[in-house]
């Protein structure tokens, strides 16, 4: 059998150009994938025969899951105030479905797991973005910034396929063409690939940020307070043709403001030159579950539906902050454990509250669900679509038959089954 | 057998069909128009009184942003407009809940479409890239027919293939582009100027005879290019052009140089207001109105046509796929900017803009568009849109009908302008009113008949049964805004305000015919250029 072409959504750089080849409907190999990529394709799908539990006991071994669909139907229908979420590695298509009975049932969904997520959509909200696909870094980018990012440790192929390695007719020596400066508060290993390692202190990225867009005005130019290193930065920046930063999960960690200070830089350096930034990104479809969200609503996270219509409280209806205040009444967790990814006071009321989880992984959230489906594997056992953190859309591709239902199925036979019993 | 349906006894407008106000029944069946029964005595199944009702064909709007990656981020800029309850939709019956403002979510802008009578609507900047994300966000914009233009302005194998000379290759690939991104027409924005933008920055002149940097070739070049080959493809709506320049002032004999460009082929300018100043040098306040030497030229030149892009007064957001005008914009208003490059083929521009009518600029805009409907002489060179939302929503649609069909109500607005208006524009003096059969026209059967759509914007026998049922009123801005019917399909959509289905509508797209082997190396090309792999750009799923 010829391999299949597949996403693979381990990391943020999102390669759509893994093969899989197939073995008694597993994954034998992820020809192309880095070692972060075949450790997701060799991730155990949950075996049990089963293909749905309630509360951890199999049913649905005769291949019917009307039970178990019933039993999600009744959770939602007995809650007042349900919260949807998880949804990261999510397929657009599930996200879309899952999106539709949150509106259904009055629930908030949300695919936040803390205040980091929400910082690239709020830094966007207060001042825009300056951005650009990764193909026009590869092509272009004669200089390259990454901020507080180690994409050579976690982004593998994120230098070969995007930030560091490719030529083009604008970059023929790819590498060589390129000044690669890393700016960081520890030495990293993408560090010693850079031309120019730039260590800040901890806790100084705003700060840094400032000085760089300060160093940009004639006042800054006439000054030499600024540390040697920034004033070599700001110079670079200033005379690159088209510049490149790359920022890493650390600059979004306490709020959005440093972003929208790194957004300001590039609007300054537009005057003279061309500059976008570009996240590193994270594992899985968080993008796409912000873009379905915001073309279904309106708004990217954070939407409660609960009135009837939706309405947008970052920090008020988002996951972290629901679970905290106790003001969700049960639980649907699409495609994701949130077990691993909420605080403890978060997840403290979780076990006393009927939950309801999705996943082809067998997983802390899905052992401990009210009712647990087991769907389909997007990627490997399904096809569907993911979206790269720059936007671009990509296909996931099903290289097995198997007879487990999409998660998005599902989603909609409970969406279905809850309409029918409203008339 | 689906139910044979009669709209008995309305005013009919159906100017493709020569019919101007003729009390006339409408026939229709299983969601196409019929012929009335020969035999007299012959009953339908259900009989709609339209006496005393204007009845049209649905309403088409070939120009508006509604789908893609630019109209979504201008979602997520604009939650700011969103957050009072008279913002927000919510579900009903069958239909999903929303937002408006003036990027509405998707499922808001169908039902919004569908109660303004209107039944097809079409994006008109998608990158390929954006092509996918696109057609989600179509299939979540149900009741209407909708569809994409595709950007092909500034892309990278077109442009080598139209400076090497190579005509055919340039056919090929435009029309495997068009299938491969399930889009319906080819859309320039600022040919050449985007890619001129990626590579220089700010403020370089992109005329129309200036050199792209790197691909040496001139925007003139580009839009011959490719208006031959959509001509030569015999695509329904050849070449959708956003001329270059736009908002400057003095663009105007750009546009002019792109009318003339064009070589009497078939060609559509979009949003035409924004590229007919006067004045000199990028000074905003020279700026004037340079319709007439525009408008005489599409008088006399039928293979030309044109969209408004009509400025109303009050807050929208801009978005569009020229960066660099994005840039210009941000300059200007200072509000949050949006910019982003999509590799091999387009930029993108976001930003909240508010059209003041104290603003002698904003107030000459509103007055260039006005003028454009009043100085095309024939309705069917020249289309209403306000390039939704760049220069209002599309609900301004039924304000803007009455500007036209009223001139003492349009002499009011012009009285609330800044004085210095009547030394830029002849608007005042203009005394040109629109009947309701030439807005029909300039509503749907001329842009269905440009988009070369045959069952659309018309109600003869084969016709769509997209039939939009209207009360009369004296104020006509009240008679547009609240249809008394809308159908879709011969499906009942909307009956004064209430949605009563919300039936898929179709997102049409065009697959022309072209000679694959020229198209051996292409992916070898794409491979090496683009980030993602060449099977993964054309869309599969639907």
């Amino acid at each position: 059998m010829s391999p299949t072409l597949t996403t693979c959504t381990a990391c943020g750089a999102t390669c759509d150009d893994i093969l899989l080849e197939m073995r008694e409907g597993r994954v034998a190999q992820a020809k192309k994938a880095c070692p972060s990529g075949e450790a997701w394709f060799a991730t155990p799908v949950a075996e049990q025969a089963a293909m749905a539990l309630i509360d951890g006991q199999p049913v649905a071994l005769d291949g019917t899951l009307d039970d178990a669909i019933a039993q999600a139907e009744k959770i939602l229908t007995q809650a007042r105030h349900p919260l949807v979420t998880g949804l990261k590695q999510a397929t657009t298509e599930a996200i879309r479905a899952a999106i539709a009975l949150a509106d259904n049932t009055g629930a908030c969904i949300d695919w936040t797991t803390s205040a980091a997520d929400a910082s690239a959509t709020l830094a966007l909200q207060t001042v825009g973005a300056v951005t650009a696909t990764l193909g026009e870094v590869a092509q272009r980018a004669d200089l390259v910034v990454l901020w507080g990012s180690d994409l050579a440790t976690t982004h593998p192929r994120h230098f070969e396929r995007y930030s560091l390695e490719p030529s083009s007719a604008w970059l023929p020596n790819g590498r060589a063409d390129r000044t690669l400066i890393v700016v960081d508060d520890h030495p990293t290993a993408t560090a010693e690939r850079a031309d120019v390692f730039i260590q800040i202190s901890p806790g100084s990225d705003y700060e840094a940020l400032t000085t760089l867009r300060f160093l940009g005005t004639a006042a800054g130019r006439a000054s030499s307070d600024a540390p040697n290193e920034l004033q070599d930065l700001a110079a670079r920046m200033a005379t690159a043709s088209y510049g490149a930063v790359i920022y890493g999960a650390r600059l979004a960690a306490d709020g959005p403001e440093s972003l929208a200070e790194l957004t300001q830089l590039m609007a300054d350096l537009t005057a003279t030159t061309r500059f976008v930034a570009i996240g590193e990104g994270g594992p899985g479809n968080a993008t796409g579950a912000a873009s379905a969200l915001t073309w279904q609503t309106g708004f990217p996270l954070g939407v409660s539906l609960a009135k009837g219509y939706p309405e947008y409280g970052p920090g008020e209806w988002t996951t972290e902050a629901l679970l905290r205040r106790r003001e969700v009444d049960a639980v649907m967790i699409v495609a994701d454990d949130l077990n691993m990814q909420v605080s403890s006071e978060a997840l403290a009321p979780l076990g006393s509250l009927p939950t309801i989880a999705l996943d082809w992984r067998d997983t802390e959230t899905t052992r401990q669900a009210t009712v647990a489906f087991r769907v389909a594997r997007p990627g490997v056992e399904t096809g569907g679509t993911t979206y790269r953190c720059d936007g671009i859309v990509l296909p996931l591709r099903g290289a097995v038959d198997t007879s487990r239902p999409s998660a998005e199925s599902i989603l909609q036979e409970i969406a279905e089954r809850l309409s029918k019993n409203q008339d | 057998m689906p139910q044979l349906i009669k709209i008995a006894g309305g005013t009919v407008y159906d100017p493709a069909n020569g019919i101007d106000g003729e009390v006339r029944d409408i026939w229709f069946r299983g969601g196409t128009i019929v012929e009335p029964p020969g035999d007299q005595s012959a009953k339908p199944d259900r009989t709609i009184d339209g006496s005393g009702l204007v009845v049209m064909p649905g309403g088409v709007d070939m120009h508006c942003h509604i789908a893609g990656p630019k109209v979504n981020v201008a979602r997520k800029l604009r939650c700011d407009e969103r957050r009072s309850p008279e913002a927000v939709l919510a579900r009903g019956r069958g239909t999903r809940s929303g937002s408006l403002g003036s990027v509405p979510s998707t499922f808001a802008t169908a039902y919004k479409y569908a109660g303004l009578g209107y039944t097809a609507a079409f994006d008109a900047a998608v990158p390929p890239l954006g092509a996918r994300q696109a057609h989600q966000e179509l299939a979540d914009t149900p009741s209407i027919d909708k569809g994409f233009y595709v950007l092909v302005g500034n892309n990278h194998y077109l442009m080598e293939q139209i400076a090497k000379g190579e005509p055919q290759q340039v056919e090929a690939y435009l029309a495997w582009l068009l299938t491969s991104t399930k889009a319906y027409a080819p859309k320039l924005v600022n040919p050449g100027g985007v890619e001129t933008w990626k590579q220089r920055g700010a403020g370089h002149s992109t005329g129309l005879d200036d050199q792209v940097p790197h691909f040496r070739i001139t925007p003139r070049q580009i839009i011959g290019g490719i208006t031959r080959a959509a001509n030569a493809l015999g695509l329904p709506h050849p070449a959708h052009i956003h001329c270059n320049q736009l908002g400057m002032p003095g663009n105007w004999r750009t546009t002019l140089e792109t009318m003339q460009a064009v070589e009497g082929q078939r060609a559509h300018l979009t949003h035409i207001q924004f590229h007919s100043y006067g004045g000199g040098d990028g000074e905003e306040a020279t700026l004037d109105s340079q319709v007439a030497p525009l408008a005489d030229y599409i008088n006399s030149h039928p293979n030309l046509s044109v969209d408004v892009g009509q400025v109303m007064f009050g807050n929208t957001t801009s978005m569009t796929g020229d960066g660099p005008l994005g840039y210009y914009l941000r300059n200007i208003y200072g509000d949050r900017w949006y910019s982003a490059d999509t590799e091999c083929e387009a930029g993108c521009g976001v930003m909240p803009i508010e059209y003041k009518n104290k603003n002698l600029v904003h107030a000459l805009q509103w007055a260039i568009g006005l003028e454009w409907y009043l100085q095309v002489d024939n309705p069917w060179q020249v289309v209403m849109s306000t390039d939704h939302p760049n220069g209002g929503s599309f609900l301004a649609y039924p304000e803007i009908i009455r500007l036209l069909m009223d001139r003492t109500y349009r002499r009011d607005i012009i009285a609330t302008c800044p004085a210095g208006l009547r030394q830029r524009t002849e608007l005042a003096d203009m005394d040109r009113e629109y009947t309701l059969g030439e807005i029909a026209i300039i509503t749907r059967a001329g842009p269905a008949r440009l988009l070369g759509l045959a069952s659309k914007g018309h109600l003869g026998p084969g016709a769509d049964a997209d039939i939009t049922v209207y009360t009369p009123s004296d104020n006509q801005a009240e008679m547009f805004e609240l249809p008394r019917l809308v159908f879709k399909g011969g499906e009942l959509l909307v009956e004064q305000g209430e949605i009563r289905t919300a039936v898929v509508g179709q997102t049409l797209h065009v697959a022309p015919h072209y000679d694959t082997d020229r198209l051996v190396d292409l992916p070898d090309w794409f491979n090496e250029r683009y980030s993602i792999h060449f099977e993964n750009f054309a869309i599969a799923e639907t």
